[in-house]
């Protein structure tokens, strides 16, 4: 006889109960829809509208949330060019004075990149992602994914299961929504990206005027708090900061690719922000050599490629402060190990980006 | 048995993660639809597995509204992963069909009929063949003795694929609980096993 695994007789249990038909998980769908459309027309009775918008640096705290929560320890030290308090000299400093030349340089190898055409709305990318968790020991998971140009279409390998395309439009952000209204609330789609580039000026500080106005409504403010992505939304930034966040959030978006003379320009005005620091000698999660973009003294950086200055990642590592809300609490389970000073929480880096058939392509 | 490692987020790259779905759905409620559209397959074959088909149809229906309507406790600071706060408020919908689980498991230990499993599910033939059936029907007398809450935390991590502490988020129970819950499932099942005489488990496929 055998030895027995108990676990495998139990796993495979039942194993041969098919997934459902589409078929028959429409008539959930349908009872969701209805229940979303009654409380539409009656309100939202709990919450006043949150802004879900989505930037880098809240993404990655929120992974890293998730990774904490598993309760393991962190490996990977920080970069070494981070001040003692977090925050890096204005412009007169040898270090902003590298970042400016840093972002001169990216600007003008983007600046040489042959135009792309515009994909079309529907046009299916190929994304593959690296990322690595400072949270232990595990091998880096890599996420291929396919997205349409407009964001309305996703596809992906569930972990364990089928391949999802899904048949149903998540319309984000909803037809005719002005790009900069989208970026400032949906801020997901490439398209919203490129939009949003293409209307961009040219010149830096004409250019950092209408990101201005972006930051500085009301909204804008909103969703530093209001977003449960948003873990460190009670910290004070700049206005620097928060120019340079949104800046993040349109080239993270753009990784496809934009109109070259707004990428450039978007670069361009970036050197002008205070408070900015690079970091040579790095890696990325996929263990090519990256230059480390920052706002904040290199706790969250932007990766980008030493050769063609393309944004191929980011990382996040901690401050050592548990982040809380503007009411003072943690916004941490009680008991979370929040990750010493210095620990990297997350990396992640884009290996793949390219315009595909059909999803599943590669 | 060790801990899975924490899965990478279904929807990775451009794709929002689930808690900025949640989110966005207190600005545009239609968006929780892409929460079932990424999740209700997986949760309705988990819910079949113990419930049968019909039983899971009306539960995953009643799993999303349930969510929908508690979106706003749904806290991101355990995961961007819905998966967990889903598979929890489900499982206290399937607790309410404990007797209906446990008679059901009786049954398929007592006459090896399974009355979860459609005929075209089963596809059992070769399973008898080499002489599975036997052994089935004591993993479903094993599961049937089981405490309501050990055999929760089993199936969520041997069906549901959670980790212990996405386990321990679902059932709002500290991870060291599913730890013991789980041990002390593992033992019963072991000793209601030991009997099995196999083969080799791994010819199993389905």
């Amino acid at each position: 006889m055998n030895t027995i695994d108990d676990y495998e007789w139990i796993a495979g249990f039942r194993a041969a109960v098919p997934f459902p038909s589409q078929a028959r998980l429409a008539a959930g769908r349908v009872r969701l829809l209805a229940a979303v459309t009654a409380q539409g027309q009656a309100g939202h009775p709990h919450r006043a509208a949150a802004r879900p918008i989505l930037r880098w640096r809240p993404v990655v705290a929120l992974a890293a949330a998730a990774a904490i929560a598993a309760g393991a320890g962190f490996a990977l030290t920080a970069p070494d060019t981070r001040t003692g308090t977090g925050r890096t000299p204005g412009h007169d400093t040898p270090q902003a004075t590298l970042a400016a030349k840093v972002l001169h340089a990216a600007a003008t190898q983007v600046a040489r990149e042959p135009a792309i055409a515009e994909p079309s709305p529907g046009q299916w990318i190929y994304y593959k992602e690296v990322d690595v968790s400072g949270a232990n020991s595990a091998p880096a998971s890599e996420g291929p994914e396919w997205v349409t140009f407009d964001g309305d279409r996703t596809a992906y390998y569930q972990v364990g299961g089928p391949f999802i395309v899904h048949t149903s439009k998540t319309s984000y952000p909803p037809p005719g929504t002005n790009p900069w209204a989208a970026l400032n609330t949906y801020g997901i789609s490439a398209k919203t990206a490129w939009d949003v580039l293409a209307a961009l000026p040219t010149e830096p500080h004409a250019l950092l005027a209408v990101i201005a106005r972006q930051v500085a409504t009301p909204a804008g403010e909103q969703d530093a708090e209001a977003s449960v992505t948003n873990l460190s939304g009670a910290k004070q930034m700049t206005e620097a900061q928060r120019e340079f966040d949104y800046l993040t959030w349109i080239l993270w978006n753009a990784r496809l690719g934009g109109p070259p003379a707004a990428l450039a320009a978007v670069y361009r005005a970036m050197a002008t922000l205070s408070g900015i620091t690079v970091q040579y000698g790095i890696t990325d999660a996929a263990g090519a050599p990256v230059i480390g973009v920052s706002d904040d003294g290199g706790y969250n950086q932007l990766l980008l490629s030493p050769v063609s200055y393309q944004v191929t990642g980011w990382r996040w590592f901690s401050d050592g402060i548990i982040p809380r809300g503007r009411d003072g609490h943690p916004r941490v389970r009680p008991g979370t190990h929040w990750p010493p000073r210095g620990a990297l929480i997350v990396s992640t880096a884009i290996t793949k980006v390219t315009p595909v058939a059909a999803p599943g392509d590669r | 048995m060790p801990e899975r490692p924490a899965r990478p987020q279904q929807a990775s790259g451009m794709a929002p993660p689930d808690a900025a779905i949640i989110a966005r759905s207190a600005r545009d409620p239609e968006s929780f639809a892409i929460l079932y559209d990424r999740h209700a397959a997986t949760l309705h074959r988990y819910v079949a597995r113990r419930l049968g088909e019909g039983a899971a149809d009306d539960i995953v229906a009643e799993t999303f509204l349930c969510a929908f309507r508690k979106r706003d406790r749904f806290d991101p600071s355990t995961s961007s992963d819905a998966r967990p706060w889903l598979y929890g408020i489900a499982a206290n919908l399937i607790g309410k069909h404990t007797r209906s689980e446990v008679r059901m498991l009786r049954a398929y230990a007592r006459t090896g009929a399974d009355p979860v499993l459609t005929r075209q599910a089963t596809s059992d033939d070769a399973l008898s063949r080499i002489g599975f059936a036997a052994a089935q029907r004591d993993v479903a007398q094993a599961l049937a003795t089981l405490a309501k809450g050990d055999r929760e935390v089993l199936l969520l991590i041997a069906w549901a694929d959670l980790s212990y502490a996405e386990v321990a988020a679902a059932l709002g129970i500290p991870v060291g609980t599913v730890r013991s819950r789980l041990n002390r499932a593992r033992t019963r099942a072991r000793v209601a096993l030991s009997g099995i005489d196999v083969t080799s488990p791994r010819e199993v496929s389905f």
